[in-house]
């Protein structure tokens, strides 16, 4: 048996910088199992993914590039009129952190990180904060989402990376509609 | 959808996922809340926030700032109210300190390029993978090719620290650049020689606010803004100091002059020599002040009689009446006139000290060096000195046979190696090859004359790395990024300012480090300890910034208990029989011996500076009041603002060339090298004889998120320059420019002719 937890640790872990090929490969029949349970499409995912090609594509992506950094995996970035980090965005999920009797991480990503996020998410729904949960989707990190998500896709970013991104967006749309209870391991 | 209907996992979903071991709530990646952590009071806006006191670092002026933080947050910057120079006040730039800190944008992690140099492909990296791999190719070159084959190109307070390690490794390729060899360099070395103290470096010690006339030559204060001295310039004026501007474009301070002059490009020292001869001629000069104080006198005399009025007018470009209006106004207000010294320097290479040593005679002559708005003298604070960041060792540095500094005789008290010949020595290997590369806060490709030459000589070097803070075209050419620490996340050192209102601070951090940047103190530091150097003995910046209060009988505590900055008593003037100057006479040279013995002139000589083709227009530029150099385009506010530049162009050459206010051109160089496409600004405040934009626009850099294509990049134009002979420094107005409309040229028609046998730049064919 596998915890809502669990999955979203996961999705979480694929916004991290990729160490260990390993985890990509492990990673790709993780996603293509969920592509197809969650009932969407997802482009073909290679057997024996690139390492350092998936890390230079996740520097481009996601930190630092002299053409921009095509997605910032912050909420602050979206929900913040001027763009800026650790502002309105960083401050809402350091109430959902607190509510559900967390320290935010140490460090170095600010807490409103799209992994750190789906981490709360997960641990929120392992542990019972299932209000608490669909709060913080429907009032946080599905405001900003949607928009991160956007731009990735404007990026043109690997099959990899689109995948995470379409399966990501299809439990948490999934996740917002259930109506009450907990959600039991899957 | 019911709980019970949500997401039924294959078992091969499930394999799958339990093969990855995610054990999120067991690992302790959260811990449990602490109530410590809760954020606080829920007044808006910067309301009830915390201040710090610290120094700005937009841009190279530093003004004394306050940093408001609140929840953790820097919310706002403020001018520190206890500054006597900028108040409260501080400019667009240093109000977007926020916006730096909090950029998306910015350099979080050292990264190792992955693709080709230039590409902008990177993995991200550790800090001690980022500096091991440093300190293996600075060895490894030292070792094969000798000190001098590593390079360092370096500007600002982050860039210090590692420029001891360079100069400790014994090598002269370190540049300071770019303020000396492509701003400041002739002007130091021109008022440094006749006047014996650097009038015009990072500072001007020109008193605007006590004035009663001030003169601008080619100054655009309130374009170039630096908050203290706009200040002063504006508190003249308000009491009624009258303005004289020499300048080709009607710049924001020419709107305010009294007298404006138009003149031609190029010819500046001959309406300065000009206007010398006749405060000489008209005895308007201070006959006591110059017996007593300067040396040289005859020699100008004699040297200037053939520089009249009536011969400047037609070089010039000007009326007669205008000349002499302008200088009678000057002459007026002795000793309280300011000749303004000029900051940035690098015009035309040949010419550049003479001009400014006009400059420096024509404020002798008027009486006004130590007076009251005139030019005045610094108010030494003396600082302390941290021991603990000199290295233990010197080394035996090995002079090369040939220096790269050997062709400049006044090059010796300025610090650096040329970056031109830097750059040469890349590409040819002589004198001696240069194999590495050093970075530290300057976007090189945008700020030295043709980067043509400067990404030809990259793709030479062996291995190349910088420190900076955001990723802009020196990263993307860089084989590994440090991202450094803003001026808002780090201790750097003590500050004064010894202008009319001195005072001492301090810059400290108003946040930790974000993601992992680390500080220029720390950075130094492990890169040191890893080519065994000992270097850096104070544990951290705090200790290094305390050591050298503590030597001035201050503490962090004691600046703090009092703002943040501790005033002192200003020492600006001297009388005029008691003026003792620090050069080696005590007195002010109008003629220079040294200069002589060099092969130069003792008094500046009118050397006329090739006019521009047929055809063409000079290129000049200036800078945008809200932006610093070419490293602010990318800042969200700042591009807001202003997010591009326009070519301004003439009214009469626009009519002439069927050109609109407005409308998009492409400026072609005498090299055939074109722009980005860019505005014109067609307006009747330009000659016909340039075409003016300002610089640091025009990025390069594929999809640079907001400055890529926005305006023209006036140093990609830029190839043509010759050297300073003096130290060396890069010309930047030598290039031409003609129009491109719709890929038809459109060459710029000559309104204003030449006087008979003015020379002309020729176009070689090559």
């Amino acid at each position: 048996m596998v915890s809502i937890g669990a999955i979203l640790t996961f999705l979480g872990q694929g916004f991290l910088y990729p160490e260990d090929k390993k985890f990509l490969k492990k990673g790709s029949t993780a996603l293509a199992g969920l592509a197809h349970d969650l009932g969407i499409s997802i482009p073909f995912l290679e057997e024996e993914p690139d390492l350092a090609a998936h890390q230079s594509e996740f520097v481009k992506l996601f930190i630092a590039s002299p053409q921009g950094v095509s997605a910032p995996p912050y909420g602050s970035y979206y929900i913040n009129s001027r763009k800026l980090l650790f502002q309105e965005g960083t401050e809402q999920v350091l109430n959902y952190y607190e509510k559900a009797g967390l320290h935010p991480p140490d460090g170095p990503e600010p807490p409103d990180h799209l992994a750190f996020e789906l981490f709360l998410a997960g641990y929120m729904a392992d542990n019972g904060f299932e209000a608490l949960l669909q709060d913080f989707l429907s009032h946080h990190l599905l405001i900003w989402y949607p928009q991160f998500e956007k731009k990735l896709f404007e990026a043109s970013p690997s099959n990899w990376f689109q995948a995470l991104g379409l399966v990501t967006e299809e439990l948490l749309k999934q996740l917002s509609s259930m109506e009450g209870g907990s959600y039991e391991k899957a | 959808m019911k709980r019970r209907d949500f997401l039924k996992l294959s078992a091969s979903t499930t394999l799958a996922l339990a093969s990855l071991s995610l054990e999120p709530n067991q690992k302790g990646f959260f811990k449990p809340y602490n109530a410590t952590a809760a954020t606080g009071n829920q007044l808006p806006g910067s309301l009830g926030a915390k201040e710090i006191p610290t120094v700005c670092e937009m841009c190279f002026w530093r003004c004394p700032i306050v940093a408001k933080i609140k929840n953790g947050k820097l919310v706002k910057i403020e001018g520190n109210p206890k500054s006597p120079a900028n108040g409260t006040r501080v400019c667009a730039r240093g109000n977007s300190g926020v916006q730096l800190l909090y950029d998306p944008d910015r350099l979080k992690y050292p990264l190792k390029r992955t693709g080709e140099r230039g590409e902008g492909k990177w993995a991200k990296i550790s800090w001690k993978e980022a500096l091991d791999e440093i300190a293996f190719n600075m060895d490894k070159v030292q070792k094969k090719y000798g000190p001098h084959a590593l390079a360092y190109f370096d500007h600002g307070a982050s860039a210090e620290f590692m420029r001891e390690i360079f100069k400790t490794l014994g090598t002269e390729s370190y540049s300071n650049e770019p303020a000396f060899f492509q701003c400041v360099g002739p002007v130091a070395v021109a008022y440094l020689t006749t006047m014996g103290y650097v009038v015009s470096g990072t500072r001007q010690y020109v008193d605007m606010a006590n004035t009663k006339a001030m003169l601008l030559v080619g100054t655009h204060i309130g374009e170039n803004v630096h908050v203290s001295h706009v200040r002063e310039f504006v508190q003249g004026l308000s009491k009624g100091a009258k303005l004289v501007v020499v300048d080709p474009r009607f710049s924001t301070a020419a709107n305010k002059a009294d007298v404006y002059l138009p003149i031609r490009p190029g010819t500046d020292t001959a309406l300065l020599l000009a206007w010398i001869n006749y405060v000489i001629e008209n005895k308007l000069y201070d006959e006591p002040f110059v017996k007593r104080n300067c040396s040289g006198f005859d020699d100008v005399k004699t040297a200037v009689k053939k520089y009249t009025l009536e011969w400047a007018a037609p070089i010039c470009d000007l009326k007669i009446e205008d000349m002499k209006a302008a200088i009678e106004i000057l002459a007026k207000a002795q000793p309280h006139t300011a000749i303004h010294p000029g900051r940035h320097s690098t015009w035309y290479g040949r010419g550049d000290v003479g001009r400014h040593q006009c400059l420096s005679i024509l404020a002798a002559l008027f009486g006004s060096v130590g007076a009251e708005g005139g030019i005045y003298f610094p108010t030494p604070i003396k600082k302390g000195h941290a021991h603990c960041t000199a290295c233990k060792e010197e080394r035996e540095v090995e002079e090369p046979d040939v220096s790269l500094r050997d062709n400049y005789p006044f090059i010796e008290a300025l610090p650096g190696t040329p970056t031109a010949d830097l750059i040469k020595a890349t590409i040819t290997g002589k004198p001696y090859p240069i194999k590495l590369w050093g970075i530290n806060g300057v976007n090189i490709i945008q700020t030295i004359p043709n980067p043509y030459d400067t990404m030809k000589a990259i793709k030479n070097l062996d291995f190349i790395f910088c420190e900076e803070m955001m990723p802009g075209e020196t990263a993307l050419w860089s084989d590994i990024i440090l991202p450094g620490a803003t001026y808002l996340e780090r201790y750097d050192a003590v500050y004064t300012y010894d202008l009319l209102t001195p005072y001492v601070t301090v810059r400290q951090p108003v946040s930790d480090p974000l993601f992992e940047a680390k500080t220029p103190y720390w950075i130094a530091k492990e890169l040191a300890k890893r080519l065994n150097l000992d270097c850096f003995r104070c544990a951290n910046e705090k200790e290094v910034v305390e050591e050298e209060l503590k030597q001035m009988g201050l503490s962090f505590e004691k600046l703090n208990s009092e703002g943040g900055l501790i005033k002192f008593k200003a020492n600006p003037y001297r009388k005029p029989n008691e003026l003792t100057m620090p050069t080696d006479s005590g007195k002010i040279l109008l003629s220079v011996p040294e200069f002589a013995e060099e092969d130069f002139d003792a008094v500046p000589k009118f050397i006329p500076t090739p006019a521009p083709p047929k055809g063409f227009a000079r290129l000049i530029y200036g800078r945008s009041p809200v932006h610093t150099f070419s490293r602010t385009m990318n800042n969200l506010w700042l591009n807001h603002e202003c997010p591009e530049n326009y070519a301004w162009l003439n009214d009469e050459v626009a009519a002439k060339l069927g050109i609109q206010d407005g409308e998009t051109i492409i400026l072609e160089n005498e090299h055939g090298k074109r722009s980005n496409p860019i505005k014109a600004k067609v307006t009747p405040g330009i000659r016909p004889d340039c075409i003016y934009m300002a610089h640091g626009f025009g990025s390069k850099s594929k999809h640079l998120t907001r400055a890529f294509k926005k305006g023209a990049s006036d140093q990609y134009l830029i190839t043509t320059y010759e050297n300073d002979p003096f130290m060396g420094a890069s010309s930047h107005r030598t290039s031409f420019v003609r129009i491109i409309k719709q890929d038809k040229v459109k060459n710029i028609p000559e309104l204003r002719p030449l006087p008979e046998g003015f020379p002309r730049f020729e176009i070689r064919k090559s």
